[in-house]
């Protein structure tokens, strides 16, 4: 075969060309530590990278937003420990006042003390985060939570972060769940004196389920007992869980029930539904002491179902009463004897729920602390994905680097020795 | 005496053969030259009664070594390579472009919605939606300038074409030129082939053949020259020139047209589909243009509809810092409808996109055959939807119930992401009026408007968010992010495919060359052996006159 001269020129130029376009590549591979220098090196490998470098940075995103929440927690656990403090500080107050042998004035006292609580409370009630948002004011961050007047006027949107790609976490609490709530699941009940009647000295207190094979377990029965004379009274009967297909609470009455003076127990009684109705014992008692006198009225609310509980109102009814003159009337110390007892359940109940929601606290920082394990986890995961996919084997491209540079060596070599070998070039005449 | 005679006739032919060893030698390195050679024959004998003498040699022609299939399969193969080189050129960029996975739309992508996170994980805080503002316009400008780059290689192929066509053209004049000098120098020496001309238009036939793929029929010494599926260019001594014009379904894209005559003495103008042009670099560019660019920038928009629809979906069920229920967050252009050349009717149809997810990367062909509209994907060719009123396909809608008076082949050509990307814009300035929060039934009645929620909610900025990684594009396939690694990798794959299949063009090349050039090359050692013979020719033919000399003095020298 013919070898033109041409060829051979353009043969040599096309080679060297090839394995410098090669090297240049290595060039470029070894300067920017990229295995692809471009997408087309590898296209699925560059797809794929994409979409792992959006993994990492979502990766990355859930950690700030983990970070978010863990300080708003942490402002609210802040927030509900000086809350946990103020209420035993309370709870205390309340006992001293139950001592009987304190004076109008020494109850004034206490309730100069109640009164620095509740606003210590209030202030609690209204804390700001690092935003100046108010804390427990659900999606009304911009307006506190309580009034003054202890009304809570935000509302009950909790405020989620995304934690992770499927979990989103409460970053704080509904002010309506921490001061407006019995602890989830009690069973108690809270007894008030609504109305007292006139010379009434009877004292309720400590209303429980004294048999619980009554259709009462679940406490979901209310009472209201209203005396009509000092031995009769009418109760009225709610059950807040009715059977289907009631959907309401459904609400009974029984009217002249007998008294008998001088009885420390009264069992509750439910209506049977008949006419008339014919009352049902429901297994749940009260203590009572003293003697009711006609106009009294008190309530027996399981606390679950207390839609007016409210620890502010609970304060508010406490100082009025502590403000109240009581110490030569009987019937003013039962009416005061009552309020206490109805103020140390309620604070019983919202002592405990406070602990509750710091439980819950702390569960949730417990839960943001094992994703951020997790994530780091993850974060290396994908670091180590993108290295295989992007990063540029260092000895392999040496190697390759070392070949190509004697491929090109040996091709120009080549070429100079066949091109010198042209017999124009021997010295020919 | 005829040793005197011999030695001339010997001299003569060495001469025209040191003359043609010294045209190759000379021409070793002109591109299209074909090696040459002296024919030579003997002068034939006398007869004399000792036998037949003979009277020398005698030099017949001069012809070119030259093996047209070896020359077909050359430029034919170059033909490809160029389409191949061109293509390669002109998506290496958009490969390029998307190198970097660390910048571009990509990190846009991502910074987006990290913004949307942060409000959502502090919604009343002034600096982050501040922040997310800030991002959600740097996504849509990196989005506008991958695509105002795509835009600008788009008005680059179209200079391309324009420039390309005028240099076919420019080769069709030469090639005619030199189909009449080839005509004239045969009157003038005929039965000598003249190879220089023939050489040149070869030459000149091979570097057309790498603007466009052209078919070359010879006849009587001349070439004539088709393009496309027989479009006649050169023909007879007649060249009818391609000429550029906006295409007529879409005026922004440059198609090549060729004339044809009118039959009233003039011509007219037909446009030659892209299809039909393959080869060289006018093929590589309209390929590039349909295959790649096309689609590219369609992926894009469909990207940037996406992302504007699912977002502003979204949004809209949210409420600002003040309560009021939210807008569209991203602002973004509708389909764009390309009125057909020449149509009768009295309006264009109303086209909406509903449903970004369902969404394709075609365009679509919108033809009135009098009694109902078909609509026909375009590149795929396959229908879409037919019929009259309102014809729903692939979450796009069309409306025909504005088009008054559509007469038969009534067309439109519907592009319904080609510009998205272009016109993706960020619809609010004010942080407060991001609608980060969600709604609330504030009076326990379902049938009553909800109001929104305080401004530390955050639940509609959750749900933005969560389109980060919702499958919100290609019928629920692709996630935002994944749409662009698909563009990636899409562009990846074109360009490994192109660069492989250039290398192997570019070996296949190689191995025609050098066939070709095994027997059209010179090769100059073998022209050294050749001068150093004719030489020998030359000095052996000289001293015949020098020994007829020599006679002729001996004859003499009897007489003294």
């Amino acid at each position: 075969m013919r070898i033109s001269t041409n060829l051979l020129f353009n043969t040599g130029l096309k080679t060297i060309g090839t394995q410098q376009a090669d090297l240049m590549h290595l060039y470029q591979q070894i300067g920017s530590g990229q295995r692809m220098v471009t997408p087309a090196d590898d296209p699925l490998a560059a797809s794929q990278s994409i979409n792992i470098a959006q993994s990492q940075s979502l990766n990355q995103r859930f950690a700030e937003n983990r970070a978010v929440a863990q300080r708003s927690l942490a402002t609210e656990e802040d927030a509900l420990g000086s809350l946990t403090l103020l209420l035993q500080d309370v709870r205390t107050r309340v006992v001293e006042a139950g001592g009987g042998a304190l004076s109008d004035a020494d109850r004034g006292t206490l309730a100069t003390a109640l009164e620095g609580a509740r606003a210590a409370m209030l202030a609690i009630a209204n804390t700001t985060d690092g935003n100046g948002q108010y804390v427990f004011s659900g999606s009304k961050g911009q307006t506190p939570a309580y009034t003054d007047a202890g009304v809570y006027v935000g509302d009950g949107l909790q405020r989620d972060i995304q934690a992770d790609q499927t979990r989103r976490i409460a970053g704080s609490d509904v002010g309506s769940d921490v001061f407006q709530r019995a602890q989830p699941g009690a069973l108690g009940y809270s007894s008030r004196q609504v109305v007292q009647g006139s010379g009434s000295t009877a004292v309720l207190s400590a209303p429980m389920v004294a048999d619980s094979t009554q259709g009462n377990a679940d406490s979901r029965l209310g009472f209201k007992i209203t005396f009509t004379s000092p031995t009769t009274y009418d109760i009225e009967i709610t059950d807040y869980v009715p059977p289907p297909p009631a959907t309401a609470p459904t609400v009974d009455t029984l009217t002249d029930q007998v008294f008998t003076p001088g009885s420390t127990v009264l069992s509750l009684t439910r209506s049977d539904g008949g006419t008339p109705p014919s009352p049902v014992d429901t297994g749940t008692q009260v203590q009572i002491s003293g003697d009711p006198a006609a106009g009294d009225e008190f309530t027996v609310t399981p606390l679950q179902h207390d839609q007016g509980f409210n620890l502010f109102a609970t304060l508010d009814n406490l100082i009025a009463a502590l403000k109240a003159p009581a110490s030569t009337d009987a019937s003013a110390q039962a009416g005061l004897r009552n309020t206490l007892n109805t103020a140390m359940q309620q604070l019983a109940s919202g002592y405990d729920n406070v602990l509750t929601v710091r439980a819950s606290i702390g569960a949730r920082m417990n839960e943001l602390s094992a994703m951020d394990d997790v994530g780091t986890q993850r974060k290396l995961g994908y670091a180590k994905d993108l290295q295989r996919l992007e990063d540029l084997d260092y000895y392999e491209a040496t190697m390759k680097l070392n070949l190509r540079k004697m491929a090109l060596e040996g091709a120009s070599l080549a070429f100079q020795t066949i091109q010198s070998l042209s017999l124009f070039n021997m010295g020919g005449k | 005496m005829n040793l005197a005679n011999l030695g001339k006739a010997g001299l003569l032919v060495a001469q025209n053969r040191l003359q043609t060893a010294g045209h190759n030698i000379n021409n070793s390195d002109t591109e299209g030259y074909n090696r040459q050679s002296v024919l030579s024959q003997t002068a034939g004998a006398t007869a004399t009664a000792g036998g037949w003498i003979g009277r020398g040699v005698l030099a017949v022609g001069v012809q070119r070594a030259y093996d047209n299939f070896l020359y077909t399969q050359l430029t034919q193969s170059q033909t490809k390579g160029a389409a191949l080189a061109t293509y390669g050129d002109q998506i290496g960029q958009i490969n390029n472009l998307l190198a970097d996975r660390t910048v571009g739309i990509t990190p846009a992508i991502q910074a987006f919605f990290d913004g949307l996170q942060a409000v959502a994980t502090a919604p009343a805080d002034s600096a982050a939606r501040q922040e997310l503002l800030g991002r959600a316009n740097s996504l849509a400008s990196q989005v506008r300038s991958a695509n105002a780059f795509l835009d600008e290689q788009r008005s680059n192929v179209n200079t391309q074409i324009r420039t390309t066509v005028t240099q076919v053209n420019s080769y069709l004049d030469r090639i005619q030129d030199l189909n009449r000098q080839i005509s004239t120098a045969k009157a003038v020496s005929p039965g000598q082939p003249p190879n220089d001309l023939f050489d040149q238009r070869d030459q000149l036939v091979a570097e057309l053949g790498q603007l466009v793929d052209v078919n070359v029929f010879e006849q009587d010494d001349r070439v004539n020259i088709t393009v496309g599926n027989g479009q006649v260019v050169l023909g007879g001594d007649s060249v009818f020139h391609l000429d550029v014009r906006p295409s007529a379904a879409d005026p922004s894209r440059l198609a090549v047209s060729y004339a044809i005559p009118d039959g009233a003495g003039g011509v007219t103008s037909v446009e030659l589909k892209d299809s039909l042009i393959t080869g060289g670099k006018l093929g590589g560019l309209l390929t590039f243009r349909r295959e790649a660019l096309d689609t590219v920038q369609n992926d894009l928009g469909r990207l940037a509809t996406g992302l504007a629809m699912a977002i502003n979906q979204v949004h809209r069920q949210g409420y600002d810092l003040t309560g009021v229920q939210g807008g569209d967050f991203f602002s973004l252009a509708g389909p764009k409808v390309i009125r057909g050349e020449g149509n009768v009717a009295g309006a264009d149809p109303a086209v909406t996109i509903t449903d970004a997810n369902q969404l394709g990367t075609q365009d679509y062909q919108v033809s009135y055959d009098g009694a109902s509209y078909t609509v026909t994907r375009v590149p795929a060719g396959t229908v879409a939807a037919a019929g009259n009123g309102t014809l729903s396909f692939d979450g796009i809608q069309v409306d025909f119930s504005g088009v008054t008076a559509p007469a038969s082949g009534d067309g439109w050509l519907i592009q319904p992401t080609r510009d998205a990307a272009a016109s993706l814009g960020v619809a609010i300035s004010d942080p407060g009026r991001i609608a980060a929060a969600g709604g609330v039934d504030h009076d326990g009645d379902p049938a009553t408007p909800e109001v929104g929620a305080g401004p530390a909610n955050g639940d509609i900025a959750l749900k933005l968010a969560a389109l980060q990684t919702t499958k919100v594009l290609g019928n629920g396939a692709m996630s935002l992010n994944e749409a662009y690694a698909q563009i990636v990798n899409k562009v990846g794959v074109l360009t490994q495919q192109n660069t492989t299949a250039q290398k192997a063009q570019e070996t296949l090349i190689q191995q025609n060359y050098s066939a070709q050039q095994a027997v059209s090359g010179v090769n100059l050692n073998e022209e050294y052996m050749n001068l150093n013979q004719y030489q020998e020719q030359f000095r052996a033919a000289s001293r015949l006159i020098d020994v007829s000399s020599t006679l002729f003095d001996t004859l003499l020298s009897l007489r003294s």
